[in-house]
């Protein structure tokens, strides 16, 4: 690399260019290969995942309405799910050349839905516990966590809530 | 006390409106988690050590709320909403409110 661009002086400027160039940009390049393939396996795995434990919430009564029609109410209680995602290394660098050129970043949106789906599914899942037959009032909530090494700038973890009141009834 | 996001208690009928009742808690990740999660951020998927950290701090919030509803007397809290802001890098606001009630 040093002979092609020819900054073949001292050992010093070798390490420096090593340092502040080489090393960098390799890191760059394996991560980016590495997230590319890693994100894939996490996203089919997690789908997996989700699709699993949908099945076995099928028997409850979701709305975002405020009231489930019929029966008489027992038991009311409260539930909250939460998940925070992150996007990888890969993705993030095609967003950011998406972002140059506008329109839909088609490799994020599928990471924001699954971990909003997640946050959805803890809270069913809580209110499968409590022996609930309906959720009702559902709400979804997105907001983005500053994290340290994103700072003001660069992509941030987010946070998905899930909440809704969990009601038994008996018909 | 009984929670509910709805604006009645399902089955129940509100017989006073106390007030509003909020409860919050600000709170920083620590470092170990912190790193760990950084790493996680680079490769995707679910940052499992920030969910841990916000339900954790959601719930203290929600505690805080409830402590505050029964101090006012009310023995249900109704339309809950909740709120979450990065305060700054590393920190983040939990936020509960609703309206204390007494139920039948």
């Amino acid at each position: 690399v040093t002979a092609v661009l020819g900054s073949g002086g001292s050992r010093l400027t070798d390490a420096l260019f090593f340092f502040y160039v080489v090393l960098p940009l390799a890191s760059f390049i394996v991560t980016s290969l590495i997230t590319f393939i890693t994100g894939r396996v996490i996203a089919r795995r997690w789908d997996a995942d989700l699709d699993r434990r949908e099945r076995a919430l099928s028997s409850l009564t979701v709305t975002t309405c405020r009231w489930a029609a019929g029966g008489s109410v027992e038991t009311v209680g409260l539930c909250v799910g939460c998940c925070v995602g992150a996007i990888d290394r890969w993705r993030r660098f095609t967003g950011s050349v998406r972002m140059m050129f506008g329109g839909e970043l088609e490799g994020w949106t599928p990471i924001l839905a699954r971990a909003r789906r997640a946050a959805m599914v803890r809270m069913l899942e809580r209110a499968h516990g409590l022996g609930a037959t309906d959720v009702v009032n559902v709400r979804l909530e997105t907001s983005s966590l500053r994290s340290v090494e994103s700072g003001s700038k660069g992509v941030s973890p987010v946070e998905f809530v899930a909440y809704g009141t969990a009601l038994v009834r008996r018909f | 006390v009984i929670l509910s996001n709805t604006e009645t208690i399902p089955g129940r009928s509100i017989v006073e409106i106390k007030a509003v009742v909020v409860g919050n808690t600000v709170r920083a990740k620590h470092l170990g988690r912190d790193i760990a999660a950084s790493l996680k951020n680079i490769v995707g998927g679910e940052l499992k050590g920030y969910t841990e950290l916000l339900s954790e701090a959601r719930d203290e919030a929600v505690r805080r709320m409830v402590a505050s509803a029964k101090a006012q007397g009310a023995n249900a809290v109704v339309n809950v909403r909740f709120a979450t802001s990065a305060v700054t890098a590393g920190a983040a606001e939990l936020f509960a409110y609703g309206t204390a009630v007494v139920v039948e």
